[in-house]
């Protein structure tokens, strides 16, 4: 029960990750390989602010996410720059960027060994399972962000972004400022990975440089293609979909000691078949 | 003085990198992530034969790079070809390389381990040269002539052989070139030759200095496409200055801020050069895409 209780908390942390790279990669067409690092800093961030400064969750929660707002906003304006394989590829130099400073900065991450004995939410201690509790909130979270998503999406903003992706141009040509409504998204995709670390980070209590290397960012990505690019319940699929794989895999009966680099290559896998039959993902509307 | 030598000799390892790579994307025109991977593999042949069979260092590199050769060969024939018929964007094909890269490098952990190992010319250990009051090491000393013997025989082949010519003219105009009536096919199979090659030897000497280990296939698609789009996408001298470029600054960069910010600023120069001047240093011809 613990065991499925744990699956169901990664995998609605992770559809809330995959939420925010679809909303970026998906709708607005940045398809940026350096959310694991933004996960990282709302992870690392909920840590600083509750283990070493003494504030109280709901707080340090924002406020890593601010941070991650911040952040994001100014990575992206060399970001939007580029386009295509150009901007896949600095942000890709982004998510290395990233963990060398979760991994240095000795004094606010500890470095290598990172920190411990993160704590769930003061609201969910009171009931008899905290863990449940803290799914029930995760999964309410989930549900109003999809809510709000969509709300965005449908509204004419959500119709501009879109037209952003389709053609920069145009848009650009009917008045409105392209790269003003991209940095937007940007730096909204990048709270939702922020909201995501944090909660990853109570989830599992310790974390350290190695949990937001270049490897989750490509997890991430992965995800949103597979369940679908431009597609909200695709997000949530493709989430899920790649958290029940690697307990499949254990299911199988694979030695432990093969099992990541198993988990590795089956990623890999999909990520080849997929751009190779159906690069718009499961139930996606667009394709990369 | 010495910060600009290593620079120079890790600088030349990047540069042979790079060319390969750059030679590669001048032909098709798509980012292939699975460059270096293939070039890790060749390392690990060339580690496996001195170890069991006491294959000299030169001969071994070579087998090495044969087993890249095939790699890479067999990467494009049965993945990248297909794919590029398909009419598939140059931004999916390089998303699948990067699941390729993904998928041999975890190979390459399970076969060989995930531990560093140390790449040494011969058993014995060789003493370092001094002059001119700065010192050199014997791998780096073999670095630095094998990558000016590797560019002094690729601009031959480029400028005097018939196929060479036919790759350059494909990295200038594809269309022109199918209509003067050449094999445009041929022509991208000898530069998946070319370039797998280009990557083994390199990446085989670098080995020498930071040994090898699955994770480096990122590391060094990263080196080699950075000195790529630094000295301009598809030039070849372009791409040798920026791999000389990429190895001083690094050098530079880890003397002034200590060497866990290397790839940073490897990174940090990236995107200084793509906002500065996209088409790379060096070249004139715009190939990376930006507003």
């Amino acid at each position: 029960m613990d065991y499925l209780l744990h699956i169901s908390i990664l995998a609605a942390i992770y559809s809330l990750a995959v939420l925010g790279q679809n909303y970026a990669s998906g709708f607005t067409g940045l398809v940026s390989l350096n959310h694991g690092a933004f996960m990282g800093m709302g992870a690392y961030g909920l840590a600083y602010f509750m283990k070493t400064q003494g504030l109280s969750y709901p707080v340090s929660f924002f406020l890593a996410a601010l941070i991650t707002a911040i952040v994001a906003w100014i990575v992206s304006f060399p970001l939007l720059k580029l386009k295509d394989d150009a901007f896949v590829l600095v942000s890709f130099g982004f998510s290395f960027i990233g963990y060398n400073v979760f991994l240095n900065w000795q004094s606010v991450t500890n470095g290598a060994i990172g920190l411990k004995g993160i704590a769930l939410p003061e609201f969910v201690k009171t009931w008899e399972n905290p863990k449940l509790g803290f799914f029930i909130f995760i999964l309410a979270v989930l549900l109003v962000s999809l809510w709000s998503l969509k709300k965005i999406l449908d509204s004419s903003y959500g119709v501009i972004i879109r037209a952003t992706r389709e053609n920069q141009r145009v848009t650009q040509v009917s008045g409105h400022d392209a790269d003003g409504y991209r940095r937007s998204v940007f730096v909204l995709s990048s709270v939702f990975a922020s909201f995501a670390g944090s909660f990853l980070a109570s989830h599992i209590s310790a974390i350290d440089p190695l949990l937001f290397q270049y490897h989750l960012s490509v997890l991430l990505l992965v995800m949103a293609i597979l369940g679908g690019l431009a597609s909200l319940r695709g997000s949530v699929l493709g989430a899920v979909l790649l958290i029940l794989l690697p307990e499949a895999l254990r299911f199988l009966g694979l030695p432990s000691s093969v099992l990541a680099q198993c988990q590795q290559i089956s990623y890999g896998m999909i990520l080849i078949l997929l751009m190779y039959w159906r690069p718009k993902g499961l139930l996606g509307e667009y394709s990369i | 003085m010495q910060i600009l030598l290593n620079g120079l000799i890790v600088g030349s390892a990047y540069a042979l990198m790079g060319v390969g790579f750059s030679l590669i994307y001048s032909t098709v025109r798509y980012f292939n992530l699975a460059y270096g991977v293939i070039a890790v593999w060749g390392v690990y042949v060339l580690l496996f034969l001195m170890e069991r069979f006491a294959v000299p260092f030169p001969i071994a590199v070579f087998l090495g790079a044969l087993v890249s050769i095939v790699f890479g060969l067999g990467s494009y024939v049965l993945l990248f070809r297909p794919m590029y018929r398909r009419k598939s964007s140059p931004l999916v094909i390089m998303v699948a390389s990067f699941g390729l890269l993904i998928i041999l490098q975890n190979f390459a952990s399970l076969v060989w381990g995930d531990t560093t190992k140390s790449v040494s010319l011969s058993d014995q250990i060789l003493k370092g040269y001094e002059f001119f009051g700065m010192f050199i090491t014997a791998n780096q000393l073999a670095i630095a002539v094998t990558a000016v013997l590797m560019v002094v025989l690729l601009e031959l082949f480029l400028q005097k052989t018939k196929i060479g010519m036919a790759i350059r003219a494909i990295g200038d105009n594809q269309e022109l070139t199918k209509v003067l009536g050449i094999k445009t096919e041929t022509i991208i199979l000898w530069v998946y030759v070319l370039g797998s090659f280009l990557s083994a030897v390199s990446a085989s000497m670098y080995a020498l200095e930071i040994g090898v280990k699955p994770t480096y296939g990122v590391f060094f698609v990263i080196k080699a496409f950075i000195a790529a789009i630094i000295g301009g996408l598809g030039s070849v001298r372009g791409t040798l200055l920026g791999g000389l470029i990429l190895g001083i600054a690094e050098n530079f960069g880890v003397y002034v801020f200590g060497g866990q910010w290397q790839d940073t600023v490897a990174f940090v120069l990236l995107a200084v050069v793509l906002l500065w001047k996209p088409e790379g240093v060096f070249s004139k011809r715009r190939l990376v895409s930006i507003e």
